[in-house]
C-alpha cells in the first residue's frame, strides 16, 4: 500500500493530496448526438457528504456513470480513491460502494442471500460475509426480515437493502444515486439518518438529488449543475447567504402594483425577481427589510433564503424556458 | 486474499479501442462468481426447475417415439427409429435449454431487474458477467440433456458405454448455443423480438438439423442448408457416441463446433459490451 501525502497519478498526471477521494478535470461526456457533460471540476474530499444537484438532464447520472467506471470518459481526467478511472478500475471498486437510482436487487435471491452473493463478488470469504450481512441488517433495521422474498420488501426497505449492499465491501467511498426518490417522509428521514451515521464513521458520501431538502440535510458541498456544467460551488448555506441573500420575501401581487412595490426597495441592499403572479424580494443584508413598509396582499411570505431559491436562481424556472420556445 | 484477489482474474482487461483482438477465456474468477450467483438462484426454485427435463423427454418420447415411430417398421441408418431420435433429442434438449436462458432469462436479469448494474458496481467486469450467463447456460443444458439420457436408459435405449461421453458433449454444444443466443439478446430491441430468432433459427435448427430424420432425405441441392445449422455437426457427434461407431471423421464436428462457439462467444462478448457501455 502506497502511503504517501501526495503523489502524482502517472496516467493522468493529476495530482492527488492524500486526502482528495475524488479529482476531476476537464471532465466532459459525450454521446452519438448530444455532449452530457461539458467539461467539468470538482474535487471531494475524505469524509465529506459532496451533493451533484440540477434538474432532470443536467448530467448529474452520467456523472455519477463515470465516477463508478461504468461510463468512460470522452475527455478529461478522473482520479478516484487514488486510482484514474482508465486505469485498473478493479482496485477502484474494490473499494467503492454504489447505489443506483433503480432497486437492482436480486428478485430470485432472498434478502441475506443478496448480500451474500454481493460479498462473493468483492471475493469476501463466507464466514466474515456473514458476519457483516448481519451487521448491515442490523444497522438498517433489516434483520428481522433476513429470508424474506424481495418482492415482499416496501419500497423503504428495498432501498435500505440497496444501501446496506453497498456497504457490504466496506467502501471508502459510496456514491448515490437519487438515493430517496420515491420514499415516503419516514422512509426519508430514516434514509439520511444512515448516510449521516456512515459519513460520521469515516466514509465519504456523493450523492445526486433533485431534492433541496436532502442536499440540505445531507451535503457539505456541494455543486449545482444544469445542462453539462457547474454552475456554482461550495457550503450550502454560504452558497444560499452569496448567491441569494438572507432572507426572502414571497408576494402576490398584480404587475402594475408590482412597480410600485419596486420604488419602495430603491436604495436598499434588496435584490427582485418576478416569477408570473409573484415578485420575490431577496434582502442581501440581515436587516435588509428592516422598516420596509409593503403594500398589503392577500399573500405575502416572508422566510430564510435557501438553497431552492439558489437552485432556481441558477437553473431557472422552467417557465423562462418555455417563453424562450 | 481480499487485495490480491482481483489479480487473480485472468480475463485481459477490456480496453476502449474496439477492434484490438484479445482471446477472451470464460475461465476467470468472476466469470465463476457469476456462475455461482445463476446456481444458487436456480437451487432455490428447485422444485419447479427440476421435474420438467424429465417430463418433457418423456411425452416427447411418447409423442416421436410409440406415437410416429409405429408408422416407421424399418431401420433409420440401420438402427431403430427410437434409437435414431434419441440422440437428436438430447442435443436438442440442449439447444432448447442454453437458448431459452440466455434469451429470456438473461434479457430479464439484464433489462428489467436491472441486476447487471449491480454486479458491474463490483469488481466483477461486463466480460465475467457474460461469460457467467454463458457458462451457466451451457451447465443448465447439460443438466437437462443429462435427464433426456436418464429417461432412455430404462427403456434399453443406451447401447454403449461411449454415451459417458454424451454430457461433455451437451456443455460445448450448450456453450456454443448460449453464446448465439447472448449475440441475438444484444441485438434485440425488446422482449417480443426473441420470436424471429425462435421461428427463424431455434425451431427449423431442431428439425432440419438430422434430429427427427436422416439428413438424407433432404434433396441434395438443398443439403447444403443443413451444414450450417450449428445443431446439425452436434447431432451427428451425438449419434455416433450413441452408437459407439467412434471415428476419425468426428474430429472434424468437433472442430467446427469448437471453432463455431469460439466464434459466437467472441461476438457475444463484443456486442454486450457495444450494447450495455456508452
Amino acid at each position: 500500500m502506497l502511503q504517501r501525502d501526495e503523489r502524482v497519478d502517472i496516467q493522468t498526471s493529476v495530482k492527488v493530496e492524500q486526502d482528495e477521494i475524488i479529482v476531476a478535470r476537464g471532465l466532459r461526456k459525450s454521446y452519438k448526438d448530444f455532449e452530457a457533460v461539458k467539461g467539468i471540476d470538482f474535487t471531494v474530499h475524505r469524509q465529506e457528504c459532496f451533493g451533484i444537484l440540477g434538474p432532470n438532464g443536467a448530467g448529474k447520472s452520467t456523472t455519477i456513470k463515470m465516477l463508478h467506471c461504468f461510463s468512460p470518459l470522452t475527455a478529461g481526467r478522473l482520479v478516484v480513491l487514488g486510482h484514474s478511472v482508465t486505469g485498473d478500475i478493479r482496485r477502484i471498486k474494490a473499494q467503492l460502494g454504489v447505489v443506483s437510482q433503480d432497486d437492482n436487487l436480486d428478485s430470485d435471491l432472498n434478502v441475506i442471500q443478496n448480500l451474500l452473493v454481493y460479498a462473493r463478488y468483492f471475493g469476501i470469504n463466507r464466514a466474515e460475509a456473514h458476519r457483516r450481512a448481519e451487521e448491515a441488517l442490523e444497522l438498517f433495521h433489516l434483520t428481522e426480515k433476513r429470508h424474506h422474498q424481495i418482492e415482499e420488501l416496501s419500497g423503504g426497505m428495498k432501498r435500505r437493502l440497496v444501501i446496506a449492499r453497498a456497504l457490504i465491501n466496506k467502501p471508502r467511498l459510496i456514491i448515490l444515486d437519487e438515493p430517496t426518490t420515491g420514499l415516503d417522509p419516514a422512509a426519508r428521514q430514516l434514509v439520511w439518518q444512515k448516510l449521516r451515521y456512515l459519513r460520521d464513521s469515516g466514509v465519504t458520501l456523493v450523492l445526486t438529488t433533485h431534492y433541496m431538502e436532502e442536499a440540505a440535510q445531507l451535503c457539505d458541498r456541494l455543486v449545482i449543475m444544469n445542462e453539462g456544467r457547474i454552475l456554482a460551488e461550495g457550503i450550502p448555506t454560504e452558497l444560499v447567504r452569496q448567491l441569494v441573500g438572507y432572507e426572502v420575501i414571497e408576494l402576490r401581487i398584480k404587475p402594475e402594483e408590482s412597480q410600485m412595490t419596486l420604488k419602495l426597495i430603491e436604495g436598499r441592499p434588496i435584490s427582485h425577481e418576478i416569477a408570473g403572479d409573484t415578485l420575490y424580494l431577496f434582502g442581501q443584508e440581515p436587516s435588509a427589510f428592516h422598516t420596509l413598509q409593503l403594500p398589503e396582499v392577500n399573500y405575502r411570505l416572508q422566510r430564510r433564503a435557501s438553497l431552492e431559491d439558489l437552485f432556481i436562481k441558477l437553473t431557472g424556472r422552467g417557465l423562462n424556458e418555455s417563453q424562450n420556445e | 486474499m481480499d487485495d490480491n484477489y482481483f489479480l487473480q482474474s485472468n480475463y485481459l482487461e477490456a480496453k476502449p479501442q474496439r477492434w484490438r483482438l484479445t482471446l477472451p477465456t470464460p475461465f476467470t474468477w468472476g466469470t465463476y462468481r457469476v456462475w455461482q450467483r445463476n446456481r444458487d438462484a436456480f437451487l432455490r426454485r428447485w422444485k419447479t426447475e427440476l421435474w420438467p427435463p424429465f417430463v418433457e423427454t418423456i411425452m416427447t418420447l411418447l409423442a416421436f417415439g410409440f406415437g410416429i415411430g409405429v408408422y416407421i417398421q424399418g431401420q433409420v441408418e440401420g438402427m431403430s427409429y427410437l434409437q435414431f431420435i434419441a440422440p437428436g433429442l438430447i442435443m436438442s434438449s440442449v439447444l432448447f435449454t442454453a437458448t431459452f436462458e440466455c434469451m429470456f432469462g438473461t434479457y430479464i436479469r439484464m433489462k428489467i431487474e436491472k441486476m447487471f448494474d449491480a454486479t458491474l458496481a463490483t469488481p466483477i467486469t461486463l466480460e465475467e458477467v457474460v461469460s457467467g450467463e454463458i457458462t451457466w447456460a451451457a451447465t443448465r443444458a447439460t443438466f437437462t440433456g443429462s435427464c433426456v439420457l436418464l429417461v432412455l436408459a430404462p427403456l434399453n435405449l443406451l447401447p454403449n458405454w461411449w454415451v459417458v461421453l454424451l454430457p461433455l458433449l451437451g456443455l460445448i454444444t450448450g456453450f456454443m448455443m448460449a453464446s448465439l443466443a447472448i449475440i441475438v439478446t444484444s441485438l434485440v430491441p425488446s422482449i417480443n423480438a426473441f420470436n424471429y430468432f425462435i421461428t427463424l433459427g431455434v425451431v427449423p435448427m431442431q428439425l432440419f438439423s438430422d434430429v427427427f430424420f436422416s439428413v438424407s432425405q433432404i434433396p441434395e441441392n438443398l443439403r447444403w442448408l443443413v451444414y450450417f445449422s450449428p445443431l446439425y455437426p452436434a447431432t451427428r457427434l451425438a449419434r455416433a457416441i450413441f452408437v459407439g461407431q467412434m471415428g476419425p471423421e468426428l474430429l472434424g464436428y468437433l472442430l467446427w463446433i469448437s471453432l463455431l462457439s469460439l466464434v459466437f462467444y467472441s461476438l457475444a462478448l463484443r456486442l454486450m459490451r457495444h450494447r450495455l457501455i456508452k
